[in-house]
Formats: structure tokens, sequence, C-alpha cells
């Protein structure tokens, strides 16, 4: 059974449509991209499902439950966490406080307190700064501490827009380890990326979004050897050497 | 000697007031992001149910001081529930926001002005006054300075120590992901709207105590408390607390120096304003704005 679903959902801003009627599913343990072009809708149809952005129709359901109305830290609660693009750490705030605050609805003091040591077991970087400030972290550590924060809330489901966006690309293979590591656990992921390749290589299934549709969808290895796929979005030539 | 004494005292005595009538505008401003004018209301309001409570048993200005925290804590949240909230949930920019909390100051004025009086009165109380080597003081102004002080370090260990004080920090750098970090937005800026608003009526009190209470009485400190909020960073809770003393002692000393050169001492708030002016033109985020 699939943990997170959208339904011809329907997603913008104010009264401009910028998704129209995207189906998707994440399964738990999987890993789950969503490529296409600038503006295809990628990051809308994320903000869509946490209640950030406005919601026309379709449906949501998480672990069969509708959510689709349902306010961003209500959904946040019930366990999809959500690492946005831009402006996903709180700058003036220690690393240490960032992490509590992924954790702020848990009521369990104790198993906050473990986790925090797990995230800090996890991404050894974090635990060396956890004192120093989030706005002094380079690119990739903020990316770390996002991912690190969302995870504190004990989500089932983790949404990632763009993490990889602006990272040197050993970093960028960092998080896409680490993200491996989390989806080990049981985790559904659900990445939205615009490097199609490194991202489809890495997904058990994937999406292609244009234009706020959804014009193919398939396994990450198959969707990669797709001709006209390699040729629109990859710049590949349209036949795997 | 005794004279630089009795000026830091006074200084003591002017940021004092500021300081617990500033907090709630910087902190609703830091998380709802406009100036809410009504502050000058809250202010006078505690001063007016004090007053009531102290008609009837003049022995408990404590209970006022309690009456006035929680009356105007209550009016302030009711404020944002019927009046800012629907504007903030349709999209309201500032100025709305702004005029609105003008407008709604005015009723409050009015309502206040028809309940209790539109001309001046005192508390029936006496303070100890003290003659120390010169230096006066009374014991309504200890008062004073230990209720600012000790609520400027109970909610610094409250923001520092507390959940609930981590998500207002997280809230006025990143009120988004803060929503996505579980914290539910609309309750945490209810309880700044209340805390902030209960302690600008205590100051409502101390001021209404020290001199008179009027219905505008809160509208004629609401601009030097604005200009320490200015000066102080607008949204910055630690620039406030320096802000305050740094105005109050402007404001005193322009009074020894305006008594000094035999000018009246009514101009004080033109030197108040000079330093605020002065600072934002080297600093024009204010001293610990962001």
């Amino acid at each position: 059974m699939a943990c997170l679903v959208t339904r011809d959902l329907v997603i913008g801003y104010g009264d401009i449509v910028v998704v129209e009627g995207v189906s998707i599913e994440v399964e738990k343990g999987c890993l789950v991209a969503v490529v296409g072009p600038n503006g295809s809708g990628k990051s809308t149809l994320l903000k869509g499902i946490m209640g950030l952005a406005r919601r026309f129709s379709g449906h949501i359901y998480y672990q069969d439950q509708d959510i689709t109305l349902l306010p961003p830290h209500t959904i946040t609660r019930l366990g999809i966490g959500y690492v946005p693009q831009v402006n996903n750490i709180y700058g003036p705030l220690t690393v240490r406080e960032n992490l509590l605050l992924g954790a702020y609805f848990r009521r369990d003091k104790a198993g906050t307190e473990k986790d925090l040591n797990e995230i800090f077991n996890i991404f050894p970087e974090l635990a060396r700064r956890r004192d120093a400030r989030a706005e002094t972290l380079s690119g990739g550590e903020r990316q770390l501490l996002a991912i690190g924060r969302a995870l504190m809330g004990r989500p089932q489901v983790l949404l990632l827009d763009e993490p990889l966006a602006f990272l040197a690309p050993k970093t960028a293979l960092l998080i896409l380890e680490k993200l491996r590591e989390i989806r080990e656990r049981g985790l559904g992921i659900l990445l939205v990326e615009q490097n199609t390749f490194l991202a489809l290589e890495n997904a058990d299934y994937g999406y292609v979004l244009n234009q706020g549709r959804c014009v193919m969808e398939g396994k990450g290895q198959e969707l990669l050897s797709d001709p006209s796929l390699r040729e629109r979005f990859l710049g590949l030539p349209k036949e795997v050497r | 000697m005794v004279v630089l004494l009795q000026l830091l005292l006074n200084s003591l005595i002017t940021g004092s007031i500021y300081l617990l009538a500033g907090t709630g505008l910087t902190l609703t401003y830091g998380l709802s992001r406009f100036p809410n004018f009504a502050y000058a209301e809250l202010i006078t309001l505690g001063g007016f149910v004090a007053y009531t409570l102290l008609q009837h048993s003049p022995e408990s200005f404590w209970a006022g001081l309690l009456l006035a925290f929680l009356t105007c804590g209550l009016v302030s949240v009711l404020s944002y529930r019927l009046v800012f909230s629907p504007l903030v949930n349709r999209r309201a920019s500032l100025i709305p926001l702004m005029v609105a909390s003008i407008g709604l100051g005015y009723v409050l004025r009015y309502t206040m002005g028809e309940i209790w009086s539109w001309s001046d009165l005192g508390y029936p109380l006496v303070w100890t006054a003290y003659n120390w080597g010169g230096l006066r003081v009374t014991s309504l102004w200890l008062y004073l300075i230990a209720v600012a002080l000790s609520a400027a370090l109970l909610l610094h260990l409250f923001f520092k120590c507390t959940k609930v004080g981590l998500a207002i920090r997280a809230i006025a750098t990143n009120p988004d992901l803060a929503q996505v970090s579980g914290i539910n937005l609309e309750r945490v800026i209810l309880f700044t709207w209340f805390l902030g608003a209960a302690l600008a009526g205590v100051a409502g009190v101390f001021r209404a105590a020290d001199t008179q209470l009027y219905p505008m009485m809160g509208w004629d400190i609401l601009l030097p408390v604005f200009a320490a909020v200015v000066l102080g960073g607008i949204g910055s809770f630690y620039g406030l607390i320096i802000a305050s003393y740094l105005l109050g002692l402007a404001e005193n000393v322009g009074v020894v120096f305006l008594q000094a050169t035999g000018l009246s001492t009514e101009y004080r708030m033109a030197i108040a304003f000079l330093v605020l002016i002065l600072v934002l033109i080297f600093r024009p985020r204010g001293l610990l704005g962001r």
C-alpha cells in the first residue's frame, strides 16, 4: 500500500493554476523522483501536498487518510516531512535549535534527545557545528541541516525540493548517499529535482512533469533509457551507448 | 554626584516604562509584521482597570497590576481574533492592518473615556518616599524598575529555555518553515499578543500611578515607545532593552541640559528624537536590527 497518494491534484496560487491534475504514489522504503524543466510545477506539487499552495481540486491521501484540506502544521504532525528548496533553515538559530524545532510537536523528550543524537550520527558534519548559527554553515551543510530538521519529526514520508541545486558535485553525491540511507530505514522519499539524470539514476520510480502535467512515468532506469526523455530533458543522444 | 545618580535613576524609571510598554509592540511586530497602534490604548486600559479596583480596595496595588495584566492580554487576544486575524487570512498588507489598528485604538479610547472619565484621574495611593543622601526615591519607582528588569530577565529565559520561546524565535525568522516544522502559527501568535499586551497594561498602571490617568495617556507615550522599538531594531527584544534605557537617559540628560540653558523642559522629547535620528542615520535598522 502506498504511503502518500495524490489523485488528479490541481494546485496553484491565487487564481493561477500551476499543477493541472497530477496523480503520484510514494511507497514506504522507496525513492520517487519528480523531474521536469523549470516551471513545470514540481515545487508547486510539493507545496500543494503540504498545504502551502492553493488546492483547487483533487485529493491527497496519507496512509489512507484524506489530508487534502488540512493546514501545514497538521500535515507535518501526521508524519510528512518537508524540506523546501530555499529558506529551509532558521538562519539566526543554532544547528541544535534548528533540529529541535523539527521535533517541536513531539511530546517524548527522551525520544527527541535520542533522535537528535542519531541525526548527529548520520550527519557528523552537523555534530561538529551543533552550537554554531545555522547561517554560518556551508551550502551542503545547510542542506543536511534542513533534511535533519525534517527527520526530527519522525516522518514516514520525506518531501525534498531540489536538495541538490547549487551544490558542488561531490556534495550532491554525499546528499544522495544520505537519502539512500534514509530510504533503507523504511521512509518513503519524494524527491523533486532539476538534475534529471542524477535523480532518476537513484530513484526507484520517476514521474516527468511538463507544464503542470505528468507526461511520463516509470521505473527510474527505464525512464533514463527512454529515447524521447533523453533527448528532451537530458540533452543526451537518443540511444544508450 | 547626587545629581548624576538622580539622573541615572530618572533614566531607569523612564526606560522601564518604555521597556514594559514596548515589549509587546516589538514582539508582535516580529511575528505579525505590522505595528499595532492600538497598543497605546492597551497601556491606558491597564491604568483604568487598576483604577477601578483601587477605588474599591485601595490596598490592592499588586492585585491591580495582575488585573491589568490579564485584562489587557485578553482584550488583545480578542482584538486579534475579531479584527486582525480575518484581515491576515485575507492577506491584507501592512497599511490596512496598521490603519485597522489605529481605528481599533480610537474605538477603545472613546469607549474608555465614556466608561471612566475624560478628565485627569489619580490613584488613591501614597508612596513611601526616601531620601538617600539627597537622592530622591519612592517605593513606586523601585517597584517599577524591579518589575521591568525581572520581566526582561524572565522573557530572556523564556525565549532561550522553553519550547514556545524557541517557536516564537522560529516564526520571527521563517514563518513558512515554522508551519512545516509542525508549529501552530496562530496559537503561538495569539500567545505573544496576550503576553505583550499584558505587559503594556502593567506599564499603564505604573504610568498612571506615577503621573495621571486620562484616555490619551497611552497615546501620549506611544511615540517615545515606538522610538525605543525602532531604535532597538523593530522586532528585536534585546535591542528594545538597550534602546529603552538609552532613550530614557537621553531624555533625562536633555532635561538637565534644557534647565541649564533656561529652556523649557517641554523640549525633552525633541532631544530624545534627535538621538533616535542620529542612531538611525548610522544604523538604519536600529541597534540590533537584522
